[in-house]
């Protein structure tokens, strides 16, 4: 199963058994709920998707084809449901309110772990504090993929097969999403 | 490169992008250097922050893994809601049925009355003379049989 898990052009494959899939759970659920967790700031929200998104994947098996890693596979699908989640969540204003802000100051301590001083950890805190809070005001595309980015480390045409844009398209988002992020930054050269 | 670095130039950089150029500027450039150097910090801080919160919350939210009786599973919650759903619908619509029905059967009854007032009405109207007079139509023929009588 792990071969199926990286590789891509396999074809069509055949269901998963359980246990197959079960694997595939095990090794994607912390990305997937990472994501639309960053993407969605609620934990209830994000775990739904998580849930919702292997319900999918298990149920869509016959139409993966290999075209791209199961893992980029389970990711677009996860890329899918949090847009759905985001758009419906716009017509329930009040589920913004269930927003849990990202407790930055409670990681300090592991966020500058190594960090040689206590205002070298501050100044790392504040600028994480910095880039969520410029995420957070991202347009959506740009949200999408500067998250899969800078948090999932996923190359560019892991990005484009995820999304379902060009690359290059992919490339524009993220200059403008990391122009956005470094003014909330500070000034820069 | 006598200009400092773009913001072009730094997103490329900070996605992992490097150019020759961009590095022998880099070399003699303390500001660049250091913007390059924040830049990255601060991608780095959140993408450590984001993986420990995740991790965090992970933790809270019991998972008892994967199952292949999940799915159907949760087609079935899903159908109870249905079911559900559809039954209450049901009665919603008996309910509103059985109103309609008991609100139906009084107009029925008023209008049956109505129309035998009209057909009352309607005799009367049709009556030549009115009902008091009708002892003087019996002794008096306005065919001129009556005249005849007379003379």
């Amino acid at each position: 199963m792990a071969a199926r898990l990286t590789a891509g052009g396999l074809g069509t494959i055949a269901p998963p058994r359980s246990e197959d899939f079960a694997s595939v759970v095990i090794a994607c659920r912390p990305k997937v709920f990472r994501f639309a967790l960053a993407s969605l700031r609620d934990r209830d929200a994000a775990e739904t998707v998580a849930q919702d998104c292997f319900v999918r994947a298990y149920q869509g098996w016959d139409h993966f084809r290999g075209e791209s890693s199961v893992e980029t596979w389970i990711m677009q699908i996860a890329v899918n449901l949090v847009r759905d989640h985001l758009r419906n969540r716009k017509l329930r204003f009040w589920k913004r309110a269930q927003q849990t802000a990202v407790p930055v100051e409670t990681m300090g301590a592991a966020l500058a772990d190594g960090a040689e001083s206590a205002e070298r950890r501050v100044l790392l805190q504040e600028q994480a504090k910095a880039v969520w809070d410029a995420a957070g005001r991202l347009p959506e595309k740009q949200r999408t993929v500067f998250l899969l980015r800078f948090v999932e480390d996923m190359e560019l045409l892991e990005i484009a097969a995820a999304t379902g844009m060009k690359e290059g398209t992919v490339k524009t988002h993220l200059f403008r999403a990391l122009r956005t992020v470094r003014e909330r930054l500070g000034a820069p050269v | 490169m006598s200009q400092h670095l773009s913001e072009r130039q730094i997103a490329e950089w900070s996605l992992g992008g490097r150019d020759p150029e961009v590095d022998r500027h880099v070399a003699y450039c303390a500001a660049c250097r250091a913007e390059l150097e924040r830049t990255g910090s601060a991608l780095a801080a959140f993408r450590e922050s984001a993986r420990q919160w995740s991790a965090r919350e992970m933790e809270r939210v019991p998972h008892t893994g994967w199952r292949a009786q999940d799915p159907p599973r949760w087609n079935a919650f899903r159908a109870l809601r249905w079911a559900c759903a559809m039954a209450v619908l049901a009665v919603c619509a008996g309910v509103s049925t059985m109103a309609w029905r008991s609100h139906q059967a009084p107009a029925q009854d008023s209008a049956a009355a109505d129309a035998m007032l009209l057909k009352q009405i309607d005799a009367d109207v049709s009556q030549t003379v009115p009902d008091s007079m009708e002892p003087l139509v019996k002794l008096v023929s306005w065919d001129g049989t009556g005249a005849a009588a007379r003379n």
